[in-house]
């Protein structure tokens, strides 16, 4: 009976933080099937007729693919560059504790992202690096990894930490090197919480669009930047922004919800006891 | 290792293989497109870049260029963004001295001196000049003088006008009608009809919706204070805040927005006055002409059929509308200018800018005006009356939307900033008017 | 080795293996370097063309350069926006992180129950952290506008009275503080509920043995435990925290009145807006240098802990 009462309690809060946080989002989503006028109408219309204009709009009006493209591009190799720069570096800040090193990645973090806007548009115009889409989307890759490694890093590190000292030790009395210890011990005890690392740095990258008002071109530009284009003067497509909105979320609420599982076993990992 | 984690691992690399063929794929075929286009193209096919913004004017021209591509064999990369970003995009381009940008959008307006002083634009007076890159069924002369004029800065021509816009007011005739409110002949009169709506309707109606947003303000309030008499600057260089006029312009902008005005004013734009009107909760609405095509969207609108539309009404130094023409410009370090300079003829001509009046982009040339089939065009009566306003704002204008300066974005930001303090009722008008005078003063040093 | 070292590591840590130590430690440096060697490649210029032009006098386009020396710095001792800037930063920065972080863990500890549905609901509460910026900023503009909007709807029907939101100086802040509070709370929980569950047991069962009770618990044995990890969140949320821009920048360009002018935005319409890029340089590297004190406050208490 107790644990009854218990769980009524929880589902109270359960309702109360359901509204709070996805209240706003649903009032996005029905806005995205909306038309204009029903969007800014008071009150609010909460019987409508749903259209579906505003997303074949999308794909009608603008090359929306193409941008939903870009973003997986720019999204999926920074997070992958990220992860190859920012995990061995975080086992070796976790292990021999470079605490400053640590820092000094988290660097490129806290400048102001406009700080980078015309120093980088300077090198990628000297270097010739811009005109063409591959040099493009690298120079975008390689510009999102500011966003995505330092996150990348610390999360590993303390992932890092976790695992038992003593595993490792008996390894290499074993025989096994520090390369080997890393690939063959830390990083199989951390590959669930590299799941949530990825995860939370594609999200970021997916989300991030200053960057890409510098370095991207016509055809390499991502979703987030176009986002901007729809309330203009004489034309403010609110239907049009919240259907995009919504697309705009949409591969990030996936990754998610499918990581959900393994973010909670990747975080319970550290949990192993030596 | 679970083996959940390890099909996610497996099914990420799967992923990644993947994207990284597309993109080498992609990324080859376009090089040895490059390289092909690259050798060839100074024999057979130019292309260039115009940066433009989202703006109507953009919306219609987009689906022509085909055509011009077809005519010239140059390829136009026309790459759109926001307001905001477009801006950031050009000043960051052209401050790098880069190629990458040939053609772009830009308000003289706002950001021309500070352009011009750092020699972005590209003289365009020997392109006029040259019959054999200008032809005389060009036209020249055709273009009105405020919106041409507006695009000349210290002497040089910089640019060629594209569309011109005003802000104006949209009024509810119906509501009008039902409480016999005669159209506004003065700037006392639209603050008595403001008031009016809001008695007559309870408060269920507001006066008037207007722009409060601080770099949005002076927009809107230009004609309130050219109506005084009164320039933005005086004959030495310095602001006219210090007269009285000033202090009056202040006092009859913040009384219609504090206290006929929607709540929360100071942080409406463009797109919030155009709301508030669509949804009938305004009996007015002072802004752009270019929202006309928001409030006549049957998907954007609940007053259609209810609409006019007038001037902002005299004031005491008689009427002086504020006139603002978009241009397009050629940038200074462009590698294909004539390839840019015949875009820009192309797409001012007179036969396109009638092609665009036709779906409903204000034209700065004199010849779409009077041109018949764009009469007749002009079906409903809110069209006529709009029409009419842009004619009369075209012909009387004031180019100066704000104080010309080389930091006039700024200068803006100070105007708006103490007449929201006006609004909010933390300032009266004559503080605001002092303090205009002084801290805009030091920006214009 | 005993239990409670859990958290330490380091080549002391393998006593018997001194010899391997060296060549360990090259290996160390090795696997670090590519992340350090591409933060310098990528924040040098930068950081470089930020100071130069930060001590000169820059008009757009012109290649003659004056030398100003600190000038731009002692503008912004006399420039009353930037203080208020300064002001607002601060002020969203400690409130949004004061209560991120309560929220955070409150949530944090509440998702790591095994309750049904716990999974659906933690799933759907991180959506507001997955929204772009742009869209966030939009729809809330919608949703707090003061005739339209649906949050004065929602005040109407319990019979309060509407809001200017962010149209009124003394609510602007607060309307930019839900919004954060909204949109990135979740992110902390994520974080948060992870390190409950890496939490060992045992003290918890102690502590139950001994007739803790349920606050007492809390109080002296998860928050403890949860330090390090708390820290992490904290860490990674002041680096944004301090540069606060999205929502403002889309939603009220730091109106009205400036009363949401942050520093980031400040230094932003100084650059960009106002073509002052010497001015905007000076902001920027203050801010920088802001973000690197208080993070470094951060990394000293974190380390601290272990």
């Amino acid at each position: 009976m107790q644990s009854k009462r218990h769980y009524i309690g929880a589902y109270v809060q359960y309702a109360i933080l359901a509204f709070a946080f996805l209240g706003p989002v649903l009032w996005m989503v029905s806005s995205s099937f909306k038309n204009n006028v029903d969007i800014t109408a008071y009150p609010p219309v909460f019987l409508f007729k749903p259209t579906l204009k505003n997303y074949l709009n999308l794909f009608r009006v603008y090359p929306f693919a193409k941008y939903i493209l870009n973003s997986f591009i720019i999204a999926g190799f920074s997070t992958i560059l990220g992860l190859l720069m920012g995990v061995p570096a975080a086992y070796a800040i976790a292990r021999f504790r470079l605490n400053s090193l640590a820092f000094l990645t988290l660097l490129a973090r806290m400048a102001p992202g406009v700080l980078f806007l015309i120093p980088w548009y300077i090198i990628s115009t000297g270097l010739h690096l811009s005109g063409n889409d591959f040099t493009d989307y690298s120079s975008l890759i390689l510009a999102h990894c500011v966003v995505t490694m330092p996150l990348i890093v610390w999360l590993m590190i303390s992932y890092f930490e976790s695992v038992p000292i003593d595993i490792e030790e008996s390894a290499v009395i074993d025989g096994c090197s520090r390369l080997g210890l890393f690939f063959r011990i830390s990083l199989p005890l951390s590959l669930p919480g590299l799941a949530v690392s990825m995860v939370l740095s594609f999200i970021f990258s997916w989300n991030y669009f200053l960057f890409a008002l510098a370095l991207a071109n016509n055809s390499t530009m991502p979703l987030t930047v176009i986002a901007f284009n729809f309330i203009g003067e004489g034309s403010a497509d609110w239907g049009g922004l919240m259907a995009a909105s919504t697309i705009i979320s949409l591969p990030a609420l996936i990754l998610t919800i499918f990581a959900q599982k393994l973010l909670i076993k990747g975080l319970t990992t550290g949990a192993v006891k030596g | 290792m679970n083996s959940a984690t390890r099909r996610v691992i497996s099914v990420t690399s799967a992923i990644t293989v993947m994207m990284l063929l597309i993109v080498l794929i992609s990324g080859c075929s376009q090089a040895t497109q490059g390289s092909a286009g690259g050798t060839q193209s100074k024999k057979l096919s130019e292309t260039i870049t115009v940066l433009a913004e989202k703006h109507p004017w953009t919306t219609a021209i987009q689906p022509y260029i085909p055509e011009f591509e077809k005519q010239t064999g140059i390829k136009v990369n026309l790459n759109i963004l926001s307001e905001q970003q477009q801006r950031a995009k050009s000043l960051m381009t052209l401050q790098a001295k880069s190629p990458d940008i040939d053609v772009f959008m830009s308000l003289k307006s706002l950001e021309g001196l500070a352009y011009e002083k750092a020699g972005f634009y590209e003289s365009l007076d020997k392109y006029i000049k040259d019959p054999t890159l200008t032809p005389a069924d060009y036209k020249i002369n055709d273009f009105m003088k405020g919106p041409y004029d507006g695009e000349r800065i210290e002497g040089k021509l910089v640019g060629i006008p594209i569309i011109v816009e005003g802000p104006v007011i949209f009024y509810r005739k119906d509501l009008f009608a039902e409480y016999n409110i005669p159209i506004p002949k003065t700037l006392n009169d639209l603050v008595a009809a403001a008031k009016t709506v809001e008695q007559k309707s309870n408060g269920h109606v507001y006066g008037i919706a207007l722009r409060g947003l601080p770099p949005a303000v002076c927009y809107d309030f230009g004609p309130f204070f050219h109506n005084m008499g009164l320039e933005w600057l005086d004959k030495n260089g310095s602001l006219n805040f210090d007269k009285p006029g000033a202090v009056t312009a202040i006092n009859t902008y913040c009384t219609l927005a504090a206290k006929y005005g929607p709540p929360g004013a100071v942080n409406n734009n463009f797109y919030q006055d155009s709301s508030l009107f669509a949804q009938g909760k305004v009996a007015m609405e002072l802004d752009s002409s270019n929202e006309l095509a928001s409030i006549i969207d049957p998907s954007n609108s609940k007053v259609i059929g209810k609409i006019g539309v007038f001037a902002i009404p005299a004031g005491p130094g008689g009427n002086h509308p504020t006139v603002l023409q978009w241009g397009i410009s050629m940038s200074a370090y462009s590698q294909h200018k004539d390839a840019a300079w015949k875009f820009i003829r192309w797409a001012t001509s007179p036969e396109m800018q009638l092609k665009l009046a036709l779906k409903g982009i204000a034209s700065p040339r004199a010849s779409t005006w009077d041109n018949a089939k764009f009469k007749a065009s002009l079906k409903s009566t809110v069209k006529k009356e709009w029409a009419k306003t842009l004619e009369f704002i075209l012909k009387n204008g004031n180019p100066e939307v704000g104080p010309p300066a080389v930091k006039e974005a700024e200068v803006r930001q100070v105007i708006g900033n103490n007449i929201d303090q006006v609004i909010l009722g933390s300032e009266t008008p004559q503080a605001a008017a002092n303090k205009i005078q002084q801290q805009a003063m030091e920006v214009i040093k | 080795m005993s239990a409670p070292s859990i958290k330490g590591g380091g080549v002391a840590s393998y006593p018997r293996l001194r010899k391997v130590k060296r060549d360990d430690r090259i290996t160390g440096f090795l696997m670090v370097s590519p992340a350090v060697v591409f933060t310098l490649a990528m924040i040098i210029f930068p950081i470089g063309y930020a100071v130069f032009l930060s001590v000169t006098k820059w008009a757009p386009g012109s290649s003659a350069i004056h030398f100003v020396g600190l000038n731009n710095f002692g503008r912004m001792l006399s420039d009353h926006v930037f203080w208020s800037s300064f002001r607002v930063t601060m002020i969203l920065f400690v409130a949004c992180l004061l209560i991120e972080t309560i929220i955070g863990i409150y949530l944090g500890i509440f998702l790591s129950k095994d309750i049904p549905g716990q999974k659906v609901l933690q799933a759907v509460i991180l959506i507001p952290s997955i929204i772009a910026s742009v869209a966030i900023g939009m729809m809330w503009i919608q949703i707090l506008d003061p005739t339209l909007g649906f949050a004065n709807y929602l005040l109407s029907v319990v019979g309060l009275k509407p809001l200017a939101w962010l149209a009124n100086p003394d609510t602007v802040l607060q309307s930019l503080i839900i919004i954060d509070v909204w949109q990135w709370s979740p992110f902390m929980a994520l974080i948060i509920t992870g390190g409950m569950r890496t939490l060992p047991s045992e003290p918890f069962e102690a502590a139950v043995i001994d007739g803790a009770s349920k606050w007492q618990i809390f109080r002296f044995v998860t928050l403890p435990l949860l330090r390090p990890v708390v820290m992490v969140a904290v860490l990674l949320r002041s680096v944004d925290l301090v540069r606060f821009f999205d929502t403002v920048y889309i939603m009220t360009q730091g109106g009205p009145n400036n009363a949401s002018m942050t520093l980031n935005v400040y230094s932003y319409l100084q650059g960009f807006n106002y073509m002052d890029m010497s001015y905007g340089s000076a902001i920027m590297l203050f801010l920088l240098l802001l973000v690197m004190l208080i993070s470094l406050v951060i990394t000293k208490l974190r380390g601290r802990t272990s």
